[in-house]
């Protein structure tokens, strides 16, 4: 039987080599299907002026077409503007976290009344249009005077992002055995103790993934931070980047901006890089029967 | 010392819903009462009640003299062992064994005295640094035993410990659970469905049905006296037969065969007649009940085999447990029993019925 398996096995071997030369074509005209646009940006960023409008399109620069120059030219205030971005959407980000953790364990154990009303109300907000809440929101600002204030960015960021913060928690939660909380009750931990040391360290996956999603939106958000901001030291990186302009109308800086494209993405990248390994890892592994 | 005492404890989530209704019960110092039962019997919301993760509708959980109902479940002095161990996955083992400990401030050298102790009792020494997702399922379940057992609690509860092992490791376990626990001295609450585990290791048994006890007496008495239909039918493996027969003066019908009834239990028209599979040989010539009939059915054991017998001139079936080196004819065959291993049980209640002849005494129902 065996010998007699030998040639037809060496031939499904090779069949499994083609499946997987084929795949991996298909996967690598997939990533370069998709990153096209990005690494597009990045070399022109590097291109001299002369390269960037040049007819035939060059796509491998000689060492003499490429420069630093776009970068420079952005100067210290881009940092600034990084910094603004930072500080709005690390803080959306933690008041997002910090509200709609505790809403979604609520959801998620406690028997509430109401609570399926609860959940199509939150969904429903999720599912409003943000950009249509946009002109409401300009006089809620304006009354409170909140304009060129980060707080008139954080709080419509943090709103928008908690319907979807308490939703995917929420259903974390669940997956979260009842009977790890019990046990800790029974080891005799306070309600407060056991969310503080039983459940939020096996949480912190969940509150990375959301908090990354809550963090990538408000970093890219444009409509709100372009009318709610007009003072130029506050400015966040989106509004800054289409903000550049050249000497004339009829001069656009392909240049600096897909420079300064290319900064403002850099922090999510390495954001996402190195909170990646804590969005995979199970970290409830081991907790119960298995 | 301690006695757990549960009086009248009732639980009702819904109107509808009751999964424990009037419940009584008392657990003294080294006795071990398991609570046995099919599945939605109630038997873990009633363990969830003794440990105060569920709040009473009415009725009290008592340790000593005191009434538990307003004590929260760390402060009554009770470990649990669930039944998926529940480890926290984000401490290594030692950690997890020294939890209860810690909070309880008992002091740092005293901790690491009774851990190290412990830990060595079960075998567990040498997983000290591991995380829980290291672990085995046996180990993982040592740990949890530990975690329990380093606190030296007045009370015990178990909840299905060993439904998660293999079978192998389970029969061993249970002969390790058995003897930890008589070590301690201290009542223990062991739920399970598994009616090996509720034989081997209990003092003391309670078969629940929809949230009320059936039955609570040794596991022995369990078995010989079933105190109605469903215990007679839940207790033994293989199943007890159990056939409604037809009566007739004080014969009872079985097929051909009219069984003598027993005496002391009248003259009813139809009555439920019990016995184990076990109970039941080949007949020889000098029997004088025989019932004959038909094999449909051979399940070998090993061991021993399982012969599904039709009844002769009826649809009455009956099983019988047969070593497998007695020979038998498949198209007829005759078997006996002595008349004192058959139960009797009232079609109307189910429930057993005394017969003067029994010379133990009437299960003892509190």
């Amino acid at each position: 039987m065996t010998v007699a398996q030998s040639p037809e096995q060496s031939a499904s071997g090779l069949q499994i080599n083609w499946q997987r030369l084929a795949l991996w074509i298909g996967v690598l005209a997939m990533v370069l299907f998709c990153l096209a646009p990005a690494l597009w940006q990045l070399l022109t960023s590097f291109k001299v002026n002369e390269a960037i409008t040049a007819i035939p399109n060059v796509y491998f620069p000689s060492p003499s077409q490429l420069t630093l120059d776009h970068y420079l030219s952005l100067g210290w205030i881009f940092w600034r503007y990084i910094a603004n971005s930072a500080i709005v959407s690390l803080l959306s980000t933690v008041v997002c976290l910090a509200t709609g953790a505790p809403a979604a364990y609520a959801l998620a154990r406690l028997r509430i009344p109401g609570e399926r009303i609860i959940l199509v109300c939150v969904l429903i907000v999720s599912l409003f249009p943000y950009v249509l809440l946009f002109l409401g929101l300009l006089e809620v600002v304006r009354l409170f005077g909140l304009g060129n204030n980060y707080l008139a960015l954080i709080v419509p960021y943090t709103g928008i992002n908690l319907p979807l913060t308490i939703l995917v928690l929420r259903s974390f939660f669940q997956k979260l055995p009842q009977d790890l909380e019990d046990s800790a009750k029974v080891d005799g931990y306070t309600t407060a103790q056991m969310l503080w040391q039983i459940v939020l360290p096996l949480t912190i996956p969940a509150l990375v993934t959301t908090g990354i999603l809550t963090f990538i939106f408000a970093w890219n958000e444009f409509i709100f931070a372009l009318t709610f901001i007009t003072r130029d030291t506050m400015k966040t990186i989106p509004v800054a980047v289409a903000q550049i302009g050249g000497a004339s109308i009829y001069e656009v800086p392909y240049g600096p901006i897909a420079a300064a494209t290319v900064l403002g993405t850099l922090p999510l990248i390495l954001l996402v890089l190195c909170f990646q390994r804590r969005i995979v890892q199970g970290i409830t592994a081991g907790a119960v029967k298995g | 010392m301690s006695t757990l005492q549960l009086k009248s404890l009732r639980k009702q989530f819904a109107p509808d819903v009751i999964p424990v209704k009037d419940v009584n019960l008392t657990v003294e110092d080294g006795e071990f009462l398991t609570l046995l039962g099919p599945s939605g019997c109630g038997k873990s919301t009633l363990l969830r009640l003794i440990a105060g993760l569920e709040q009473p509708t009415a009725g009290e959980v008592r340790l000593g003299d005191q009434n538990l109902n307003r004590v929260a479940p760390g402060d009554r002095n009770m470990a649990m062992v669930f039944q998926s161990y529940a480890l926290y996955p984000h401490m290594t083992v030692a950690e997890n064994i020294a939890t209860a400990l810690k909070l309880r401030d008992v002091p740092k050298a005293e901790i690491q005295q009774r851990v190290g102790s412990v830990s060595e009792k079960l075998a567990i020494t040498h997983l000290r640094d591991r995380k829980p997702s290291k672990l085995s399922g046996g180990q993982r379940q040592r740990v949890a035993l530990a975690r329990a057992l380093v606190r030296e609690p007045a009370v015990f509860l178990l909840d299905e410990p060993l439904s998660n092992l293999d079978a192998l490791l389970r029969e061993q376990v249970r002969e390790d659970l058995k003897q930890l626990f008589e070590e301690q001295q201290k009542p223990v609450v062991y739920v399970t469905h598994d009616q090996t585990e509720a034989m081997t290791l209990s003092s003391k048994v309670a078969v629940l049905l929809d949230g009320v006890v059936q039955q609570l007496a040794e596991p022995s008495l369990i078995y010989t006296q079933p105190a109605n239909r469903f215990v007679a039918s839940f207790v033994g493996s293989p199943q007890m037969n159990l056939l409604t027969l037809k009566c007739e003066g004080d014969r009872a019908q079985l097929g051909p065969v009219g069984l003598p009834l027993p005496t002391g239990i009248g003259s009813p028209s139809t009555v439920i007649f019990g016995l184990r599979p076990e109970a039941i040989r080949l007949a020889q010539a000098g029997d004088s009940l025989k019932i004959p009939g038909q094999v449909f059915l051979v399940e070998n054991f090993g061991r021993e085999q399982l012969l599904s017998v039709r009844v002769e001139n009826s649809d009455l079936k009956l099983r019988a447990l047969i070593p497998p080196d007695q020979h038998w004819e498949r198209d007829r065959l005759e078997l006996t029993w002595t008349p004192e291993q058959s139960h009797w049980f009232d079609p109307q209640n189910e429930q057993r019925l005394e017969t003067s002849s029994a010379a133990q005494p009437a299960h003892s129902s509190l």
